[in-house]
């Protein structure tokens, strides 16, 4: 895009002009901004009602819609991870563990996941670290497979630098047989208030007549903790910080370790109003 | 099968051919199907993660066990400081921490602790109670050791922060150094090393994160600096006390302080020291010898590096092992290494002492050592050394070899090739080793020594000693050529000669203790009994460790029913 300001050019990657500093927006949030993605994510909603409706359960796909404008963001993570998060402003944590965190992480490019590198390049071009990830959910659980505990995100604190993508974006680059050279199709990528019309486009042939409202959370987010899980992925430009905690699941601990790092979770949030929830 | 692990995340990924999967540590029976893609989901954020190879499930069990205990322990130590828990967590806490606290993670754990003093929100005091309070031994003594290091964490951390950002040449690098110092229990060593000199820098230079990294050792060195005048050679001499006795005082006035006087001085007093002190170890006045030594090296102390108290010790050494002590060479070589702990050199010495006192792994471990601090050559030579002298000639051989190629120039590995081929009794091959040995290094008498030997190994007498009487007209000072000539004597029953050579010897090199064994042998063999007794007595006076010399008494002693 053209800088509306001094009129040069600001990359897709960058979030300020380089010449006047002008606030370009966040740069995931730009993307999906784009007319090509609107006008792609915009025909296939229609084509999903038009279908629905010859099916006879528009009203059910449009039911479904309005409730995903109720949605959450969720990232899963381990109960150390969490307790590392909520203990981010305790001196003894900054000066000790974060010690610890500055240890040596999985590499992205390993040779067990070649294609994730490509694919973060391929959506995120030069600024995939700026991303984090989490998934759309209705009833707070989260993918069960990356860890015990579901952070659900507060809405003000994410929905200005928050898009949503058609599913695993990893899954995706694979059924769709992205290459690196070609841009990924677009109308499958929106801004976090459009939300609703992708989550419709992608799961209306999943709801029909039969379908009710106690079935949206699971159409919404299908985790059982395995490579099948199907889900919307969250792009969230930025950190995450524990104020921008709505509230925590956290499935009941087994081993008495994590139900007193668990305790130190519940105090510390109490401090500022979140809650948890523990689950079984 | 491979697995991928981490403590902190409780998850293995077990990888066998295509098949991906993944347990919790809280339900190690319920295995997931997983993809490849997952991996980086799972660990993403985790910094523990632990590549294992070549495993099965009770290691990935185990080993798993063992991360997940180190990060949970991490955190109970961490809410068990922290006053602003209340007082039923931090209770828990300590259980759980007094139930994972082994000697691993106790380590674990002092590698992140040491790192920075305590900051004024911790509670320590309240941590120390809590464990009081429930007798948990092993938390109250790490609390205690704890607070006992606060101040070396103070100064090991102060040391760290004022270290330049130019000797890493990027703050970047500097905290990747700071992590790998972490890792490697740097910031821990320092401080519960204190008090034993320079043995944590010492163990870091041999930890295989900086060994040999020339780098490294520079940063270590100058992060130890500022607390090394601690805890160095504070029990080798206590001034203090010497101070009043008359020895030291007429010491003082013989060797003025060394730092009055110029460079040149210093030097000349230092040599002319040694000289005196070469010859009270000579004459067997050990007592005195020890006493001037300390003195000399507490005078150098003053206006020297260790690195020249080092070679003092080391030149100490050498002359100790030239009158066949090597006891004494062994003392002086740790002396030395005390004094500057990465000279190589100083390792080289305590290797051949070790070698000659046939302490053979402690002299292969000085000889590696050796080698870290750069002395490759004189290491390979003297590990070829030892493991010819535990019989492991093709080894020997072979070190002897590589060497050569890597050394070309080094005399000593030719000769030391030729030696184990003699030793083995390839002779003819020993022949022609020395042969090439000497003709690519003509001055080198040992080489000439060993072709000598080697003919009279053959039987090639008149050979050998026309060889030896020619290498003694070219090196008149090389007392090996002139025992070997009264042995070659010995050998062809040319006994009388064969005396007065070594009586010839032992006038021209009164410290050469294998002519006085020699001459002693001889008498023995005559069955002049009486003489060879006096002989051997004569000879453990001078050198009293020597054991040839009281295995030859002892022997005389049988022979004559004493």
């Amino acid at each position: 895009m053209n800088c509306p300001d001094c009129k040069n050019i600001i990359p897709d990657h960058s979030r300020t002009c380089k010449v006047c500093e002008y606030d370009a927006g966040f740069p995931n949030k730009r993307a999906a901004e784009k007319p090509i993605e609107q006008t792609a994510l915009d025909k296939r909603y229609t084509d999903a009602l038009l279908d629905g409706e010859k099916r006879g359960c528009k009203d059910n796909i449009l039911q479904f819609q309005e409730e995903i404008k109720k949605s959450k963001a969720v990232l899963c993570r381990s109960l150390s991870k969490i307790q590392e998060f909520v203990s981010s402003d305790n001196e003894l944590y900054a000066t000790f563990y974060q010690l610890v965190s500055a240890g040596a992480k999985i590499p992205e490019k390993n040779k067990y996941d070649p294609i994730r590198p490509i694919v973060d390049g391929m959506l995120f071009p030069y600024y995939h670290e700026q991303i984090r990830f989490a998934a759309l959910t209705l009833n707070n659980s989260g993918a069960k497979g990356f860890g015990n505990c579901s952070i659900i995100l507060k809405d003000d604190t994410i929905n200005r630098r928050t898009t949503v993508f058609e599913e695993n974006s990893i899954h995706f680059a694979q059924k769709k047989r992205l290459v690196a050279t070609e841009p990924v199709p677009a109308g499958y990528r929106a801004t976090w208030e459009h939300r609703d019309l992708l989550a419709a486009a992608k799961q209306a042939d999943k709801i029909d007549n039969n379908t009710k409202a106690c079935d949206f959370p699971g159409i919404l987010l299908n985790s059982i903790g395995s490579k099948s899980d199907d889900f919307i992925e969250v792009h969230i430009y930025g950190s995450i910080s524990r104020q921008g905690v709505e509230s925590l699941i956290v499935k009941k601990p087994k081993k008495k370790a994590d139900r007193v790092i668990l305790k130190s979770i519940k105090n510390k949030l109490k401090q500022i109003g979140v809650g948890v929830e523990e689950i079984l | 099968m491979k697995a991928l692990i981490s403590g902190q995340v409780g998850t293995a990924v077990l990888i066998e051919e295509e098949k991906i999967a993944s347990f919790s540590i809280d339900d190690p029976d319920q295995i997931i199907e997983r993809s490849e893609h997952e991996i980086h989901c799972i660990f993403h954020d985790a910094t523990d993660f632990t590549i294992l190879k070549d495993t099965n499930m009770d290691h990935v069990l185990s080993e798993l066990d063992k991360l997940w205990k180190k990060d949970r322990a991490m955190h109970m130590l961490l809410i068990l400081l922290d006053n602003s828990e209340d007082n039923d967590t931090r209770q828990l806490a300590s259980e759980c921490l007094e139930e994972y606290l082994s000697d691993d993670i106790e380590i674990y754990l002092t590698d992140y602790l040491y790192t920075s003093p305590l900051p004024s929100s911790a509670d320590l005091t309240g941590a120390l109670e809590i464990s009081q309070n429930s007798n948990q031994v092993r938390a109250i003594g790490f609390f205690k050791t704890l607070e006992i290091n606060q101040s070396m964490i103070t100064k090991c951390n102060e040391a760290w922060n004022a270290l330049p950002i130019d000797l890493f040449e990027t703050l970047e690098y500097k905290e990747d150094f700071r992590m790998k110092a972490i890792s490697a229990g740097a910031f821990r060593l320092f401080v519960i090393e204190q008090g034993k000199k320079d043995k944590a820098l010492l163990d870091l230079l041999l930890n295989p994160a900086f060994k040999g990294d020339v780098k490294s050792r520079a940063i270590l060195q100058q992060w130890a600096a500022p607390f090394k005048n601690d805890t160095l050679n504070k029990e080798i001499i206590n001034e203090d006390y010497l101070k009043d006795t008359p020895l030291f005082q007429k010491f003082i006035n013989k060797i003025p302080i060394l730092k009055r006087k110029s460079a040149q001085e210093k030097l000349t007093n230092v040599e002319k020291n040694k000289l005196a002190i070469k010859k009270y170890f000579s004459q067997g006045k050990y007592p005195k010898a020890w006493k001037y030594t300390e003195y000399l090296i507490e005078d150098q102390r003053i206006s020297s590096e260790p690195k020249h108290i080092s070679q003092t010790l080391c030149d100490l050494a050498q002359h100790a092992k030239s009158i066949g002590d090597y006891k004494l060479q062994l003392k002086l070589s740790e002396w030395a290494i005390e004094e500057m702990p990465n000279d190589g050199w100083a390792y080289t010495q305590l290797g051949d002492a070790y070698r000659l006192l046939n302490k053979f792994d402690e002299a292969l471990n000085s000889f590696e050592k050796a080698a870290s601090f750069g002395e490759k050559c004189v290491a390979h030579n003297g590990r070829a050394e030892v493991l010819k002298a535990v019989g492991r000639f093709d080894k020997a051989l072979m070190t002897y070899e590589e060497t050569i190629k890597r050394f070309p120039n080094d005399a000593v590995a030719y000769d030391g090739r030729a030696e184990v081929l003699k030793a083995v009794g390839r002779f003819d091959e020993a022949l022609i080793a020395y042969e090439e040995t000497i003709k690519r290094f003509p001055e080198n008498e040992v080489a000439n020594n060993g072709r000598a030997e080697v003919l009279k190994a053959v039987g090639r007498f008149d050979e050998a000693l026309m060889t030896y009487e020619e290498t003694i007209k070219r090196f008149p000072n090389d007392a090996v050529a002139y025992n070997g000539r009264a042995e070659v004597l010995k050998a062809v029953g040319r006994f009388d000669e064969a005396l007065m050579t070594y009586e010839e010897t032992i006038k021209r090199f009164p410290n050469n203790v294998v002519a006085y064994t020699g001459r002693a042998e001889i008498l023995k063999a005559f069955s002049r009994f009486d003489e060879a007794l006096i002989a051997f007595e004569e000879t453990i006076k001078r050198f009293p460790e020597n054991e040839v010399a009281n295995n030859g008494r002892a022997e005389v002693l049988k022979a004559v029913g004493r």
